[in-house]
């Protein structure tokens, strides 16, 4: 397995404001990754930088080993952006037809037949469609590229539930079936919880946090013990902290089991460890991603 | 690309035909007119130096219509910068203030490319479209050459390479503002006022100046016209006897004091005057000297205002190119 997206030292200043900063991540192929932070958190950036939209002040991004924005790198990569942007006096056939012939492997009869589906009609101009069904046609543009990485900025912010979920599984069918690297960003954590197998949070310019869901929610833990009790053995770092009389609940990243009988280990949700992480900027973890040729214990 | 930027652009080609109809269809009527009249005085040998006794009457039909020409006519100056204002100007703009830009470039195009074809399409458009209209126009002024030449404002502007080039120019003036402003009505009026600050001066203190012009000396304050109609006249100055001096403002009015003084214009008589004033001067010596640009450097004076327009094109063009390609995003 290699890596669809790997970021080194990746940095991008507008003026005099980093939006993103010592940026290094190696995003593994045929996975949904989801990238979760507050808004000006840097998520779009990253993502621009990807696509080639943006020019990174430092470091260097591929995609497929291929430098971004390059123009090898294009025709493998879609893109929808956060604003969904459309050409307002296009028709939506129109928008079909600029996929059609700005790219090589643009799949027109299948975006046709999920606009048909949508309900949403070819000849009516693109201004005139709902916030929703705008958001429906720069996600088909971007899904009928049949690009080996699709970037998703805030893909379902503006859909209702049941399309929401209809999105996210049409996501992961996409993956299973193609091995599709699916990259995605919310600051709506919960809508991810189902979908996402890696993870990375990124909070004021900087990843906090990056790696498999499996590897991350097993190396954290809510740990209840004793009121006052001192932290147990086997914990690395504590996140939160709850004290009363009768108890101590934390949230802990572990090395591995916590034997203390005193203390109660329970599984940790994507939606406590992002927050717990975003809470404490200064708290990084960053294990080394599971690439076949860097076999890596868990145990590190 | 070709079917992206037809589309983007469909609107803006109509236009510009439709520009170009109207002011076909309004000055056919002007034209024909022109043309018939210039056929009646070349049959009765009116045009020369010393026409027939009937031509009278043509003559003034002919001038007539012509004056009103001079009218309107510097008003046309402004259609080559329309380019810039309504083809470059939204180019870049319109991408950035829609957001549309991240779709375009997030295609199977590189970003070069997208820009080759955006270009390739938008500069094919503004180049025909000048080429019809210094077609139209010069069908229309040509009865006119014979009397004001081409080399003057009214026909140099309109002749040959010139209105292509300042189309083209136009045109990378709004490509760069509207890269710079990032939206597209900023960047219509500084296009419209970059335009207009370039070509005024350009026009009126740099195009005389192309090639030192050429002097007639000597000449008597009484007499025809010494100079073809189709060289373009820069200046007329008064020679103080010594048939090379040059007299400024001040020494001339002095002469003139003088000439009245000795005159005694009678204040009933006054129309005699000028009359009266030339002969005083050409009985004391002095003559007059014509400065000029000579009909043959015509179209060396085109090739060098089209070069101007085109190198400063190119370089606004090649900044904006950079800008997308390096700073957007």
């Amino acid at each position: 397995m290699t890596a669809a997206v790997e970021a080194s030292g990746l940095g991008k200043q507008y003026g005099k404001t980093w939006a993103l900063r010592d940026c290094t991540l190696s995003l593994p192929e045929g996975r949904v990754v989801a990238l979760i932070g507050p808004n000006g958190a840097g998520k779009s950036t990253f993502l621009s930088l990807v696509m080639g939209l943006a020019e990174p002040t430092q470091g260097t991004v591929t995609v497929d080993g291929l430098p971004a924005g390059s123009g090898a790198a294009l025709s493998n990569v879609a893109f929808m952006g956060q604003d969904h942007a459309l050409y307002k006096r296009f028709s939506v056939a129109d928008h079909l037809r600029l996929g059609q012939f700005l790219n090589a492997a643009f799949d027109t009869s299948w975006a046709r037949a999920r606009l048909g589906d949508l309900g949403i009609p070819l000849s009516r101009s693109a201004g005139k469609l709902s916030g929703g069904q705008q958001a429906q046609l720069a996600l088909t543009l971007a899904l009928a590229k049949r690009a080996r990485v699709l970037l998703l900025d805030e893909p379902v912010a503006s859909l209702d539930p049941i399309a929401r979920r209809d999105v996210m599984t049409m996501l992961m069918t996409r993956v299973a079936e193609t091995g599709t690297t699916v990259v995605f960003s919310s600051h709506v954590v919960s809508e991810l919880e189902r979908v996402c197998d890696f993870l990375v949070v990124i909070s004021r310019s900087l990843v906090q946090l990056a790696g498999e869901t499996d590897d991350l929610l097993g190396r954290h833990r809510r740990l209840i013990g004793p009121g006052g009790a001192d932290v147990p053995a086997g914990v690395e770092a504590v996140l939160e902290r709850a004290d009363s009389e009768a108890q101590t609940v934390l949230l802990a990243r572990v090395y591995g089991p916590v034997a203390d009988p005193r203390w109660e280990a329970r599984p940790v949700t994507v939606e406590d460890l992002a927050l717990a992480y975003l809470a404490i900027p200064a708290e990084r973890y960053l294990p080394a991603p599971r690439l076949s040729a860097v076999p890596v214990s868990k145990e590190t | 690309m070709t079917w992206l930027v037809w589309r983007q652009h469909r609107a803006e080609a109509l236009a510009a035909a439709l520009v170009l109809a109207v002011l076909a269809i309004v000055v056919t009527p002007t034209g024909l007119h022109l043309h018939q009249v210039v056929g009646q005085l070349r049959q009765g040998g009116c045009l020369g130096n010393a026409p027939g006794p009937n031509c009278g009457s043509t003559i003034g039909a002919f001038s007539a219509t012509s004056r009103t020409l001079s009218g309107i006519l510097p008003l046309l100056n402004l259609l080559p910068g329309l380019a810039g204002v309504f083809i470059g100007a939204p180019l870049v703009a319109r991408e950035i203030e829609d957001g549309t830009w991240r779709l375009a470039w997030s295609q199977g195009v590189t970003r070069r490319g997208w820009l080759y074809g955006q270009l390739l399409g938008t500069l094919a458009v503004t180049a025909l479209s000048a080429a019809l209209f210094t077609a139209v126009l010069t069908w229309w002024l040509s009865p006119v050459d014979y009397v004001n030449g081409r080399f003057t404002d009214n026909g140099f502007d309109f002749y040959g390479i010139v209105p292509l080039a300042w189309a083209l120019l136009a045109f990378a003036i709004g490509l760069l503002a509207g890269t710079v402003a990032r939206r597209v009505i900023p960047a219509m009026a500084v296009t419209l006022l970059c335009y207009a600050a370039i070509r005024l001066p350009v026009e009126f203190l740099l195009r005389p100046r192309y090639l030192p012009p050429a002097r007639l000396w000597g000449l008597p304050f009484t007499g025809g016209r010494p100079l073809p109609a189709d060289a373009w006249q820069l200046g007329q100055d008064v020679v103080a006897p010594d048939g090379h001096t040059i007299l400024t403002g001040a020494q001339f009015d002095q002469v003139q004091h003088t000439a009245a003084a000795a005159l005694h214009p009678n204040p009933a008589a006054r129309s005699n005057y000028l009359q009266e004033l030339n002969q005083w001067l050409q009985a004391h010596g002095y003559t007059q000297v014509l400065t000029y640009q000579p009909a043959g450097r015509f179209w060396a004076f085109q090739g060098i205002e089209a070069a101007i327009c085109l190198i400063a094109a190119l370089a606004a063009i090649a900044v904006a190119y950079r800008l997308v390609l390096r700073h957007l995003g």
